[in-house]
Order: structure tokens, then sequence, then C-alpha cells
């Protein structure tokens, strides 16, 4: 009301449209076109580049589904509005929008999930040591831009190094969390804990203290306000052996905690913003032998209190159609569907929904996506756009 | 029953005898009448041509909305289809106006359909100059402040 208040336009097309309008309607397209409306003119140059529309453009935009996969030292990517109920549209078909290839110089890629918009791609583990180390990016796949990092700081040959990025919600920071891991033994332990935090001038490293014995596991974090989640092991308190855990990182206070949990390598998700963890009742859950899973949700992280659930899968379950390849759960919807993408790109491409209380899957078609052979394909939920320049 | 009735005034005086549940699909609107029950309201900065098509707006809302009832899901799709109609048939200068009475008057689905209409708008043009011609935008860039945008932006625009 207040707001409405303060505008006294009088509405005529000879004044220019308030800067607030243009955000509404900026929000609404996709962000390749608000690049290029940047060289429209110097002031919607600045309503469009500025703190506040980005901003608003991030919150005002639909999550989207991303698609991603690596030819050729190219980073292909692909998104479409999120479905809405995907078992109550009978089309079941999204259609995606390509967005530029990006230069990554890397032979080979693994995509840990956009944290805000934010790509950061990681090397295949067995690009050893300081080579690795020197070829850090972090990109943006809606505005095409990729940012190279400085070398981390890694003195060891024989250690890879492995990256996870973070986004602190108050300070509006990225940070990515690097760490040194011995190639000699598996699970490999952790050292030399460092931090890089993005748009502060000239990005460097910083060492951070960590206490904790951690074994980080091979895939990717998560991260939900504010806090970095991502599979370790630990040595076993009796001495054999090592456990499971999942270790916070709190990416504003830089701080380490190990959460129990009484699952083995479970998928870890953001369950309606609280960390969820997915388990099957067998390695391959796709393999027709499948039955159940397990849903564990972080209730309290201070009080390491988790709830969980089981289900037992439908029928329709030990058969979804795809003959081809690997499945992966990506993640989980506000809805409570559980979102399953194969790992190898095909054509046509399909991605599952399970919705954990109405007990059914749904098959949904992905289309526009080119097709390359032999490509791990990376789909990811919840993908913010972000059309701030690095 | 009888409909209690409000007096809209446009910018050239003219008034409008309007159903108060229509009118209140504007949250000004509505604020205004439980302030000053039984006033005309002067809308001073809406021509009455732009009045006229707000008021047209808001009768076909509030027809819907408590008529239909039981088939919503299909009267909702027809007015979906109504509103598609609507805003296409006007032309670019009334649409952008018709948006600044949805954001004055505070009328958050007729605000939500015509920013819709003009993104779309924006997104079927071509290349730049037809954005600048279809919103009378001047383009102050020289040729080298283009060009360092777009290798700051690293895409091809």
């Amino acid at each position: 009301m207040k707001k409405r208040q303060k505008k006294k336009h009088v509405v005529s097309n000879s004044e220019s449209i308030p800067a607030d309008l243009i955000f509404e309607i900026f929000s609404r397209l996709p962000a390749k076109s608000i690049l290029r409306f940047r060289c429209l003119s110097k002031e919607w140059a600045s309503i469009l580049c500025s703190r506040n529309f980005t901003r608003s453009f991030s919150t005002k935009s639909r999550p989207r589904l991303l698609f991603t996969f690596h030819v050729d030292g190219k980073l292909f990517s692909y998104s479409a509005p999120q479905p809405r109920n995907p078992d109550q549209d009978l089309s079941h078909v999204v259609v995606v929008d390509n967005h530029m290839p990006i230069l990554t110089r890397m032979r080979s890629v693994l995509i840990p999930p956009p944290v805000c918009g934010l790509l950061c791609p990681s090397s295949m583990w067995y690009t050893v040591g300081c080579r690795y180390s020197k070829m850090m990016t972090i990109c943006n796949p809606s505005t095409g831009q990729i940012k190279n990092l400085p070398a981390a700081r890694t003195k060891r040959s024989g250690f890879n190094v492995k990256t996870y990025l973070g986004y602190d919600p108050i300070k509006e920071v990225y940070k990515i969390l690097c760490m040194s891991l011995s190639t000699g033994t598996y699970p490999r332990i952790s050292q030399e804990h460092q931090v890089l935090t993005l748009g502060t001038g000239k990005p460097f490293w910083r060492m951070i203290e960590c206490s904790l014995q951690q074994y980080p596991e091979i895939g990717g974090g998560i991260c939900i306000n504010g806090v970095l989640y991502y599979s370790a092991f630990q040595d076993n308190e009796s001495g054999g052996g090592q456990d499971y855990i999942v270790i916070c990182f709190d990416v504003s206070s830089e701080k380490f905690k190990p959460l129990e949990i009484n699952l083995t390598s479970p998928t870890l998700v953001n369950y309606k913003g609280k960390l969820g963890a997915i388990q099957f009742d067998s390695v391959d859950f796709y393999d027709g032998i499948t039955t159940s899973l397990s849903l564990m949700v972080l209730d309290d992280a201070e009080q390491h209190k988790w709830s969980k659930q089981t289900y037992i899968l439908p029928p329709f379950w030990k058969n979804l159609g795809v003959d081809t390849c690997r499945l992966n759960v990506v993640g989980m919807t506000g809805d409570s569907e559980i979102v399953v993408s194969p790992s190898i790109l095909s054509d046509p491409f399909y991605i599952f929904y399970y919705h954990l209380e109405r007990n059914t899957t749904v098959k949904v078609r992905v289309q526009g996506i080119d097709f390359a052979e032999r490509r791990y394909i990376y789909t990811f939920l919840d993908h913010v756009e972000d059309v701030k320049l690095m | 029953m009888s409909k209690k009735m409000i007096v809209l005034k446009s910018s050239e005086g003219v008034s409008f005898v309007v159903e108060e549940a229509v009118a209140r699909q504007s949250k000004i609107i509505s604020f205004l009448v439980e302030e000053f029950p039984d006033r005309e309201l002067p809308l001073t900065n809406m021509t009455s041509e732009i009045l006229r098509k707000t008021i047209e707006y808001c009768k076909k809302h509030v027809v819907e909305d408590d008529g239909g009832g039981d088939s919503s899901s299909s009267s909702s799709g027809d007015l979906k289809e109504w509103d598609v109609k609507f805003v296409a048939e006007i032309d670019q200068p009334r649409l952008m106006d018709l948006l600044m009475a949805a954001n004055y008057l505070d009328i958050p689905s007729l605000l939500d359909v015509t920013c819709q209409k003009v993104a779309d708008t924006i997104a079927a043009c071509n290349d730049e100059k037809e954005i600048r011609a279809t919103f009378n935008i001047e383009n102050d860039f020289t040729e080298e402040e283009v060009e360092a945008i777009r290798m700051e932006n690293q895409y091809p625009i």
C-alpha cells in the first residue's frame, strides 16, 4: 500500500517505465535475453546490471531443470522451467532452451550441483596434483561466463584437489572450499583445507582450520541455506574400519561439523529446505530387485535429530522403461517427488518423477537437447538463473 | 438483490458507474472504498480509454469468479483464453498504459497478464533495433561501448 502510493505516475506512454515494472517484465524473460538487452541503452544497462535487478531476477524467475554435459572441452547446458505436478500434466514433456556452450579447457569434468546459479566443474579424479589445481574454474551457464580461479596452494605431489561450492545467503557471497586428498589409499584423507571468496577483488586462497579427520567421498556437495553438506567417512572410534558421515560446512563461519547418519552412502538432497538422504535397499535401485527406499530428513542439525521414513516402491519401478544406462537420484521437488535421471545422454531422453505419498511414477520426456554419443549427462533441479556478472 | 455501485472518475472527468465487487479487484480502490464510502473516486492519472479497459477486465474476472462455481477448471481455462485475447487486441502504447494502470491500481492478475504480454513482445523481437523501436528507446551507446559490453559478457550479442 505505502509502496504504491509513492507512484503517482500519470499513465501515459511518454513516461518511462518505472524500474520495478521493468524488473517484473524482465523476470519473465530467459537469462540470455537479459544479456542482450544490456546493449539497448545506458539507462537500461544500468537497470539490468544493478544488484537490485539481478537479485530480483533470481528470486522472481521460476526454478529450472538444468541439464549439462561436456564434449571436447566445451560444457553444454540446457534448461527448462521445472514442471509443476508432472503426474497431473498429461503431456509429460518439457522443452529445454539451450545456453551458450562454455569453453572449460578441461578434458573431462565432474559437475557438482549448481549453487545459486553457478557451477564449479571439477576435473576427473585421475588428474593429479598441481596440474589440476591450476585449472579451476567457476562458470554461469545462464550468462555463458567462465572465470578461471587462481591455483590452490597444494604443495604435495601425489595429491588430488577437491572443490565444493557454497553460498552464504546473508552476506550474499559464494565461497569455494578446496582440500587436498591423498591418492595412495581409499578412502582418501583430506588435508590443506582452504577457502576462496568470490567477488571480493582479486580472488585468493586462504588456509582454514580443520581439526576433523575426514575422508570425503567422490560425489559433490549440496548447499542449503548457507550450509554445505557432503558425504565422507571417519575413523571408527573403536578403531576398526570407518563410519559414513555427513560433513556440514558452515559457509559463513567456515567451520566443519560431522553429522552421524544411520545410512551408507545415501544420495543427499534438498528436502523442502532441509537436508534429506535417500537410500534404496539395493545398490542399483533400478535393477528390478529394489523394493523400498529410506528417506532420512535432518530435522535438527544441532541435536543430530533425523526422522526416517521407509517407502515401498510401486510395481512400475521394476521396469522404468530405460534399458540403456544407469539412473541417478538427482533431487526432490517441494511436492515430495524424487526425481531420477539417466547418467548417460540418450535420444529420446527421459527423466522420472516418483511421488512418495501417491506412490506413482511419471516419465517425462525432455525435448531439445542436442544428442552427443556416450556422454555423461548431469541433471539438476532447482537451478536458479543468475544474471549478474562475475 | 441490488448491488452496491461506486463511481470512478477518469482524468478527463468522465464518470464510470461500477459494481463495487468489480472495482474491489483493485487493492487501492478496495482501500479507498473503505476509507471514503459513498464518494466518487477520482483517478486523475488514468484516461477514460484505459479506465474503460481496466473495468472491462475487472468485470470479466468478477463474473467468472463467483459465477461459474462447479466447473472451475474449464472456466479458469476459458478465462485464460479470454485474457490472452484481451491483451492481444491492445496496441503496444496502450498496453504499456494498461500495465501502468494495473500497477497503480494494484490489480495483481491484470499486472501479471500485461507484464507477460510485454515480455512476450520483447522475446518476439528479432534484434535490439526492433526492441528500441517498439519501446521508444534511444540508443546512446557508441560502437566501442557495445563492443566492451560484448567482451565483458563473453556472449555473442
